[in-house]
């Protein structure tokens, strides 16, 4: 109980820090629309009253004052009604702006290894999901109810003042209708939890029906028809679902209305006796009808459609909640340009493992090696030989491995991210196409936005050639995700991520097949390009074309998650071991022509 | 002409979406009729039981008489809310079958387009749209049955009581549902030119959210740095959005507020005439109550029925029709013809620009590949091997020249036949985030009983059970960038084909596994036609014959030693690349 109590004060809560004006506007709607009920029903019974004395003259004239005031009271009710609305959506806006920007804030601080976990992810989705609506809407569901309660018994209070009795009938009538619904909105979003994961999976299946990343083998395998099967079996188990527990939720709230009608059924039947008796007026016998059939109307549809709303408004809130307590631990820091405090001076990996979580297989099996600055590194070896995983180590990415990672002689997770991050700089295999400007991109991680780029690596990497492709030069905005922006290929994409991490100021410099989708003439370019950096920096390079890594300083083998040998070149080559049976396999590829070639 | 075109927009959509084959549908339209007509008859039940009571309290007769009117008033209600609610509750299945049935036929759109037509900005941004226009075209479907279904028949109904009690009161229709109907033009304008504006802004915050709360991405931009810079983007572009959002709100509602002046006013008339019509005795006080009762009911409707229906059927008139325009893309046909891969595949003189790009992709290219012949196309990034491959597959239609095979046209074909011998492996290699079998399977027809996929397993080599899923997304695993291009490989080999394209089919995987990669390519290409697309040229020397590309152009072409002794542009690629491992 007292969670609920707690959820429900965080959705007011949220709703009074992220529109403060809005939420006030509306709570005072709803006390004005509460009162208007109370007000018409005196009215509208003074009113009859007078309609009734006067049916039999036949003069309509001395009720037009009457007429003017109900009039006003209808038109302002309609105009509340209005004028809700209208801040309502002045608040679903104005929510989507602040509390949205800082739900994604709070996604971007989670820990790495969150958004590699399922359940996160499905909690993540729906959090995101139309977040505005779901606060906006049970908050108001909340006020709804409020007003609907305060006018509720307003109408009590006017009946208790001829029949008390009505109160307890209605009041008593009002439970199993609440009951349920609070209930109903609890299994809707429970429901709705579920799906989310089927939901992914189909929704998944439709881009893959219909997305461009997908165009070419969907047209040359034909493949449609058969996913499409796969879309409609997962779309049925999902609608399946909510079906049923609509439906569940509809029997039950229609049981529960009939509680409500037949309670209001047993007043007007009862109220008849005082009418007949002539204690109460024909216009007030009407005019309670009147407030009580409205108010039926709004008790069946608000009370449960409002209590529903709420209280998956409630479950929402206290998803975020969860959400949020993932991040208790969280680094402030992340993500945030520090100052270049230190050079790396040295790497060293003591005995380190690592297994992923819910995995039995060690891609990292007591690993140790040291480097020092100054040098290039080249790691070598096959597939998911767990080289990728030293570099997701090494920034920082995951801190739950075993053995020592120390930098400068500190451990790694000793480090502060604002510490570490400006001194390094990586370019992963899936580096990321941001579409910013070419400039931008080209200039991301560097202190000072508007430095100049090398010309020589520019030229070097054919991105000036790029540049000039365009009339907007530097300031040609990339992807599909701007207006006039323009798309690139990969391989011009490659191309500005690579003078990007390349002309990062970071000392330690991480590439991981930087030339996948490049020529291979582009490999001895980075080379150089790495040649004219600072002397002091340190890089490791990822690659699989053994031919560039004659140039580095050591290389570092590396198969099943163990480092199997390590050395330079020339010592790797002649110890014949498997690095050497590598080159020379690459090498047979060129080999007939050795004697021609220089 | 403007109005031809809603007019035909608006048939088509009802075409679509009443045609939908539903019992859920069929039961919502069902209950909303039965429901209109139990809330017409509100007038006359109403009338009879108060003005029943009304004559027995006169007479006072004893109160079990009392009780009947009271009893019958309440089974209205009871009856009239549980329909009511019925319809509501209908709502959802009919909802859910609907869009199932507009994905479903989106999906199967999609199938028949080109793939050009994602290249094209104009009718890329149809697909990205259509499914958002199929949602509005589920609203329509609510639209438009709650006016066919409730609106219409319950106005009709209560008209005609009306009238029965009094013509004049037939005014009360028109003044109450008539400045509600008329306000919706307004709205309708002002929805059809927000969409166009939002789109832009709604696209770049779907990417910025990405920057901000995706794996990639936040992998890169923390250790950037950048991740409050795409928040503050992210910021703007949202405030930027909301603002917009704002401004067409307020437009829309203040018409709202106008029209809600002229209903009140037009229900202060009413009340007026009904109150006329009882003293006149037109009206008994139970009709007077009835109509009352029912006049607010009224308004409640045009408030909630009528903005909701046409206003939303306006509002989402302008999605709607992107969604025609997006069914009536052109599609991909042609004559029911096979394909023989056992005659030469002849390009003749084609050119190829992609779509809102000046530059010339291929420029006249002409080529003859045999039978069982395999071509290795080289050259520098951007040269067009990439293209030249998509347009000899058929998935590109050239601009000028054409290809044939055979005698046959291939681009006159239809695509089942056209790509029904063929098979490829794409560049931008990756796993669908399926089973590693249903990755696999999904390029043919066969099934993984099939002992071909025993082979294509061995081929590939992975060490992985058949029914992993192949994405953290949906609780499996993520695979390295040289399995996932083994998977695309396994999958290119699994289907059936006598020609097959392989697009830089090694680029991402580990130089021991690539010799013997090498080896298995001369493998899946022997007795097939292949065209192996690579800047690896030690990749390029398994083929029967070189086919250097340069600006959209071939420049030379033969076998290796050939090309090799003209000391051209192949030898100098050679050289810079072979140099490496020799000393």
């Amino acid at each position: 109980m007292s969670y609920k109590i707690k959820n429900f004060c965080k959705l007011v809560a949220i709703a009074y820090h992220y529109d403060f004006i809005d939420a006030i506007v509306l709570s005072l709607f709803s006390i004005i629309q509460a009162v208007i009920p109370i007000v018409k029903i005196y009215y509208y019974s003074r009113f009859i009253d007078t309609v009734l004395l006067g049916y039999e003259s036949g003069n309509i004239t001395p009720f037009l004052p009457q007429i003017f005031v109900i009039g006003i009271l209808v038109g302002t009710n309609l105009f509340f009604v209005e004028l809700e609305k209208i801040i309502t959506q002045r608040m679903r806006i104005q929510i989507q702006r602040s509390f949205n920007s800082m739900l994604t804030n709070e996604i971007s601080e989670l820990p790495y290894s969150e958004f590699e976990n399922q359940e996160s992810l499905d909690l993540i989705h729906r959090c995101q999901d139309k977040a505005q609506d779901k606060i906006c809407y049970s908050f108001r569901a909340l006020l709804r109810l409020v007003s609907m309660m305060m006018s509720l018994a307003g109408i009590m209070y006017s009946l208790s003042l001829r029949a008390w009795w009505i109160v307890g009938v209605v009041i008593f009538a009002c439970v199993p209708t609440v009951i349920v619904s609070e209930r109903a909105g609890k299994a809707d979003y429970k429901v709705n939890q579920y799906i989310t994961g089927i939901k992914r999976k189909y929704e998944y299946l439709s881009s893959v029906l219909c997305d461009r990343e997908y165009a070419e083998e969907r047209n040359l395998f034909q493949y449609s028809d058969n996913q499409q099967q796969y879309y409609n079996e997962q779309y049925c188990e999902a609608s399946k679902r909510r079906i049923g527990v609509n439906a569940r939720i509809f029997i039950k709230n229609k049981v529960s209305m009939l509680c409500v009608f037949v309670a209001f059924g047993f007043i007007i039947g009862v109220l008849v006796m005082p009418l007949n008796m002539g204690l109460i007026t024909g216009g007030y016998f009407v005019s309670i009808i009147d407030a009580l059939l409205n108010l039926n109307y709004r008790v069946v549809w608000g009370l449960s459609e409002g209590i529903k709303l709420l209280s998956s408004g409630m479950e929402y809130v206290n998803e975020i909640q969860l959400l949020q307590n993932k991040n208790i631990n969280k680094n402030k820091s992340f993500g945030t340009i520090g100052k270049r405090f230190q050079e790396i001076e040295t790497i060293e990996f003591i005995n380190v493992s690592y297994m992923y979580p819910n995995s039995e297989n060690m891609v990292l099996d007591n690993i140790s090696f040291y480097l020092k600055k100054g040098k290039r590194y080249a790691f070598v070896g096959e597939n998911g030989a767990g080289k990728s995983t030293i570099i997701k180590l090494l920034v920082g990415l995951y801190s739950n491995y075993t053995g020592q990672i120390l930098i400068n002689g500190i451990e790694l997770r000793e480090y502060k991210s604002d510490e570490l991050n400006p001194i390094v700089s990586v370019l992963f295999q899936d580096y990321v196409q941001h579409e910013l400007s070419i400039g931008e991109m080209m200039r991301l991680g560097q202190l000072d936005q508007e430095c100049s780029l090398d010309t020589e690596l520019l030229h070097d990497f054919e991105v000036d050639k790029i540049i000039e492709g365009f009339s907007q030069g530097e300031k040609t905005k990339l992807g599909r995700s701007q207006i006039g922006g323009v798309q690139l290929s990969n391989g011009q994409w490659q191309k500005l991520a690579m003078v990007r991490a390349v002309s990062s100021q970071a000392s330690l410099l991480i590439m991981d097949e930087p030339t996948s989708s490049l020529d291979p003439s582009m490999e001895e370019k980075m080379f150089n390009a790495l040649q004219r950096r600072s002397k002091s920096d340190l890089s490791i390079l990822i690659c699989h074309r053994l031919a560039m890594t004659k140039m580095v300083d050591e290389i570092l083998v590396f198969e099943s998650g163990k480092l199997i040998e390590k050395g330079t070149y020339d010592e790797l080559m002649k110890q014949q071991g498997i690095y050497y049976k590598m080159f020379i396999q690459q090498r047979s590829w060129y080999c007939d022509e050795n004697k021609e070639v220089v | 002409m403007k109005t031809k075109k809603w007019f035909k927009t608006i048939i088509s959509v009802s075409k679509i979406v009443f045609t939908t084959n539903s019992i859920w549908m069929a039961g919502y339209c069902g209950a909303m009729l039965i429901s209109a007509c139990c809330s017409a008859f509100q007038v006359s039940i109403m009338n009879d039981s108060i003005d029943g009571l009304m004559s027995l309290i006169s007479e006072k007769a004893a109160i079990m008489n009392l009780m009947k009117p009271v009893l019958l008033l309440i089974t209205y209600f009871i009856a009239n809310e549980v329909i009511f609610s019925l319809a509501g509750f209908l709502s959802i299945p009919a909802g859910i079958m609907l869009e199932n049935k507009l994905y479903s036929l989106i999906h199967d759109k999609t199938k028949r387009l080109n793939l050009v037509c994602f290249e094209k900005r104009e009718s890329l941004e149809l697909i990205e749209k259509a499914k958002l226009s199929a949602e509005s075209a589920i609203n329509y479907f609510y639209a438009s049955a709650s006016i066919l279904f409730f609106s219409l028949p319950y106005f009709v109904i209560t008209s005609i009581i009306l009238y029965k009690a009094r013509p004049l009161l037939l005014v009360a229709i028109f003044l109450v549902f008539l400045p509600q109907a008329f306000a919706q033009i307004g709205r309708k304008r002002i929805a059809s030119q927000t969409i166009d504006d939002f789109v832009p802004y709604l696209r770049r915050e779907q990417y910025l959210k990405k920057e901000i709360t995706e794996q990639a991405y936040l992998k890169e931009n923390r250790l950037l740095g950048i991740v409050p810079k795409f928040r503050n983007m992210y910021k703007e572009n949202l405030y930027s959005h909301c603002m917009l959002e704002w401004e067409s709100k307020k437009a829309a509602c203040t018409i709202q507020i106008l029209v809600k002046i002229i209903t009140v006013i037009g229900y202060l008339i009413v009340f007026y005439i009904s109150i006329d019509s009882l003293l006149s005795n037109y009206i008994t006080v139970g009709t007077f109550a009835g109509i009352f009762s029912a006049i607010y009911r009224m308004l409640d409707f045009s408030e909630e029925f009528v903005r909701e229906s046409i206003g939303g059927l306006f509002e989402s008139y302008g999605t709607m029709e992107k969604f025609i325009a997006f069914l009536d893309l052109k599609e991909d046909s042609g004559e029911d013809v096979t394909i023989d891969y056992d005659k030469d595949i002849e390009v003749r003189e084609i050119s190829f620009s992609y779509p809102e790009q000046g530059k010339k992709a291929l420029d006249s290219v002409s080529l003859t590949i045999h039978p069982n012949e395999t071509i290795a196309l080289v050259g520098k990034n951007g040269s067009g091997k990439t293209t030249l491959a998509r347009v000899i597959l058929g998935l590109l239609h050239p601009t000028s020249g054409n290809v044939k095979v055979g005698k046959v046209n291939l681009h006159d074909t239809c695509p089942s036949k056209r790509y029904q011998l063929s098979s490829a492996m794409f560049q931008n290699y990756f796993c669908y985030k399926i089973s590693l079998k249903g990755n696999i399977v999904i390029s043919s027809e066969r099934t993984s009983e099939d002992e071909e996929y025993q082979k294509v397993k061995e081929i590939i080599d992975i060490d992985c059970l058949d029914e992993q899923i192949l994405s953290k997304d949906f609780g499996g695993i993520e695979l390295s960038g040289g399995n996932k291009q083994r998977v695309a490989m396994g999958r290119a080999i699994f289907k059936e084909s006598r020609f097959i394209v392989l697009d830089e089919p090694t680029a991402a995987i580990d130089p021991l596994e690539e010799n013997i990669l090498y080896s298995r390519i001369r493998e899946i290409v022997e007795g097939k036609t292949a065209v192996i697309v690579t800047h690896r040229l030690g990749l390029a020397k398994i083929a029967d014959r070189i086919v250097v590309m340069d600006e959209g152009r071939i420049v030379e072409h033969g076998t290796h030693e050939e090309l090799y002794s003209q000391m051209g542009e192949y030898y100098r690629l050679y050289n810079s690349q072979a140099k490496w491992y020799f000393n």
